[in-house]
């Protein structure tokens, strides 16, 4: 997992993972009557597997079953380097799985540990996202919940879109949808928020690149300065990637920089009854005034500027 | 001196500990005081003389807390243990007390408090979650869990 600096992030890995699920689907939104897309047969493969994964057997001591974990669903990006890192990054931070040194799957959750990255919280994450998995390709298609795979074109064909927001209590996955249209297949969408805790990276007190110490780095921001892909007061929301694949984007409004304020010292000498009140600090911003729109890039949980593409088998 | 006559000692600045938290503790929480004895605490600084007391406040969350991290935070009804260690600073050494009341508002007292405020935001919920919620949603692990935790996860499986 990479720095993460902003609350809500999408980052590489969830835009694989969509471009996994909805390639394709333009067809469908142009031609209503199209049936079939390269996502779709991914999403039942997907379906029918996490099915398979959510049916397992879960020891409350042991855990999940390496075998038949949802890591392994033969679907998942299939670039070595990208579906390596992915792999390990998925199995190691958010489900608190071991990899052994032969590759293979350690599942057995730890005692007084935190599950993977996941800071002052155990849980299990697999078991979780196999649902959210499940439910959000159930509803995209308009299947009934354990509905059977449709042997014709299902009912609609709803894009998938996800993102997840950090530094919540508890893992949780919202699977809400819209749709546009009762007249058109495709004319609707579904969009996945994964709720959870936060890691053990701080989240930016400002969202631009801010550089405190004149040393021209940014610790909590790691990106260029309107480099094309992070940008400061984008005019601009192209419907399309810089090589005119149709796209998507992610803009965040807030003050510039934020400062705590009100820490006080409860020990500072008093007289009888007169106690200092613990108080937890206040978040303000560094000038009211200024409010700044900005473009996170992908290195730091936004959207990369050219589309990242899923690399068939 | 009289019989209702007594010098300010440890035992003195106790009781003058237990009334400052009863008046600001006992505001919200319904419990009790308890001194833990720590031997003694005793020592002469310059003008002052100073008395350490450890101290722990345990009771149940029933009132409204004021200011407390800024908010106004309605009753939990959890179960809150505070400890803390208050100095008690006397700026007039010698002084005879007959009624501690007298002196507590002659202003010779100060106190130095050193409160554990982080397990009591946790204790009330404050913390994770940025809102109260119920004790029992609370899992407390002290360094020393074979003491004093609560039954949890794993603990049927040490050794796992």
């Amino acid at each position: 997992m990479g720095l993460m600096p902003y609350h809500l992030e999408k980052g590489h890995f969830l835009l694989l993972l969509e471009d996994t699920l909805n390639e394709g689907i333009e067809a469908v939104v142009d031609n209503n009557s199209a049936i079939t897309f390269p996502g779709l047969t991914r999403r039942y493969s997907m379906l029918e597997y996490m099915r398979g994964v959510v049916a397992r057997p879960c020891d409350p001591v042991l855990g999940e079953s390496e075998i038949g974990s949802s890591l392994m669903w033969p679907g998942w990006m299939t670039d070595a380097d990208v579906g390596f890192g992915a792999f390990k990054a998925v199995a190691k931070e958010w489900f608190g799985y071991r990899i052994r040194p032969d590759g293979t799957l350690d599942t057995k959750p730890q005692p007084n540990k935190p599950t993977g990255m996941w800071d002052g919280y155990q849980g299990n994450v697999e078991r979780i996202m196999a649902n959210v998995f499940i439910r959000a390709i159930e509803v995209s298609l308009g299947m009934d919940h354990g509905d059977p795979l449709p042997s014709a074109a299902p009912p609609r064909s709803w894009p998938i879109y996800f993102f997840f927001k950090c530094q919540q209590p508890f893992f949780e996955g919202w699977v809400t949808w819209q749709c546009h249209s009762l007249n058109r297949r495709a004319a609707g969408q579904v969009t996945v928020m994964f709720a959870t805790p936060g890691h053990n990276h701080p989240v930016s007190d400002h969202p631009v690149p801010i550089d405190n110490n004149h040393d021209n780095v940014d610790d909590l921001i790691p990106t260029l300065r309107s480099d094309g892909e992070f940008l400061e007061e984008p005019v601009t929301a192209y419907a399309h990637d810089t090589l005119g694949e149709p796209h998507q984007g992610v803009w965040v409004i807030t003050h510039r920089d934020h400062k705590r304020l009100n820490v006080f010292d409860t020990s500072v000498p008093s007289a009888y009854l007169e106690w200092g009140p613990p108080l937890l600090p206040i978040i303000a911003p560094e000038d009211f005034r200024e409010v700044v729109t900005v473009q996170p890039a992908a290195l730091s949980g936004g959207i990369n500027a050219e589309k990242p593409r899923y690399i068939a088998p | 001196m009289t019989e209702k006559e007594r010098s300010f000692d440890l035992g003195t600045a106790s009781e003058a500990v237990q009334k400052d938290i009863a008046g600001v503790l006992g505001a919200f929480l319904d419990g009790k005081f308890e001194r833990e004895d720590i031997g003694t605490s005793t020592w002469r600084s310059d003008d002052s003389e100073f008395f350490a007391i450890r101290w722990r406040f345990v009771g149940k969350h029933v009132g409204f807390i004021n200011g407390f991290g800024h908010t106004r935070i309605a009753p939990t009804q959890n179960n809150v243990s505070v400890s803390g260690l208050t100095l008690v600073q006397n700026r007039k050494p010698g002084q005879v007390v007959t009624d501690l009341d007298e002196v507590l508002k002659s202003g010779t007292l100060v106190f130095h408090r050193f409160i554990d405020w982080l397990a009591v935001f946790a204790q009330i919920g404050v913390l994770h979650l940025g809102r109260p919620m119920p004790i029992d949603d609370i899992r407390f692990i002290p360094p020393q869990r074979s003491l004093s935790r609560l039954p949890g996860y794993n603990d049927e499986h040490p050794d796992t």
